[in-house]
């Protein structure tokens, strides 16, 4: 079962990075959001991988049948940055804006988050390359007796 | 796993490698996927050295001619375990994953490269056994 599970982990990986991307996006669109749900400006999201695939399905299925424990990664969580303070802008026009003409907005940094999102795309082609090579042994394998 | 079939090694070795190599491969997946896991530690699956000392136990046994040798018996290969990968260079980053990606890459490359060859050889010993049974 080892390409089977390898190729399940490599699924994993894909879809936690398209998760980040995703979260990265959201990011970056609400840049310039003062309100959200909350009634503040918005926080900007943070993902959490955790090693081990007891959240995917799919993985969990091939380690049960492989006897072998599932790999991959889960993306456990979608925190908010607390961390990072909220940048306050000088518009005394902005609907938001407070006495003393200050707009809060968002704690999303551009340059964090195209940095985030280079990576994100990086780390997503590894495991497409990671998918390729499994598919190109298990068709080799397929050919062993085929003759 | 009999490493023997029809007194021949070579099916036995070739099915022992692909083995190896695939789940090896299943490693370095795992180590792909969690190249921004925080705290993640790089697996490896070094069979090579159990899967030689196997080999050791048929046809050409290793001679032991120093009472200080090892015997050359070991685990059976099915029980080839994934090990952590050591902490080298790789685990400066900040946070603690060891996953290097390079070294993944190319140690891919030549899982991929090994299984072809493995398989074409376990092809070709197939064939020859086809030919001797029908003739």
């Amino acid at each position: 079962m080892g390409l089977i599970g390898a190729i399940a982990s490599t699924a994993s990986g894909l879809q936690a990075q398209r998760v980040r991307m995703d979260v990265v996006s959201a990011n970056v669109a609400n840049i310039d959001t003062t309100r959200d749900a909350s009634g503040g400006p918005y926080q900007r999201k943070i993902v959490r991988f955790t090693a081990a695939g007891q959240g995917a399905p799919f993985a969990h299925l091939v380690s049960r049948l492989s006897g072998q424990p599932a790999g991959g990664v889960v993306l456990t969580q979608v925190a908010t940055d607390q961390a990072t303070p909220n940048r306050l802008v000088y518009d005394p026009s902005h609907i938001d804006a407070d006495a003393d003409g200050y707009v809060e907005l968002s704690n999303v940094n551009l340059v964090t988050e195209m940095t985030d999102l280079a990576s994100a795309n990086r780390s997503y082609q590894a495991n497409v390359t990671v998918l390729n090579a499994m598919k190109q042994m298990a068709l080799r394998a397929l050919d062993i007796a085929s003759r | 796993m009999a490493l023997n079939y029809f007194g021949d090694n070579t099916l036995g070795t070739a099915h022992a490698w692909l083995q190896g190599l695939s789940r090896r491969s299943q490693a370095i997946s795992d180590n792909i996927a969690n190249i921004d896991t925080p705290g993640y530690v790089a697996k490896e699956v070094p069979f090579e050295t159990e899967l030689r000392r196997q080999l050791g136990r048929f046809g050409s046994p290793m001679a032991a001619t120093d009472p200080r040798h090892f015997s050359a018996g070991g685990r059976s290969a099915n029980q080839l375990g994934v090990q952590q990968a050591a902490q080298l260079l790789s685990s400066s980053r900040r946070d603690g994953n060891s996953v290097d990606i390079d070294a993944e890459m190319i140690e891919l490359a030549e899982t991929q490269m090994r299984y072809q060859a493995a398989g074409s050889a376990l092809s070709n010993r197939i064939d020859i056994l086809r030919t001797v049974i029908r003739g």
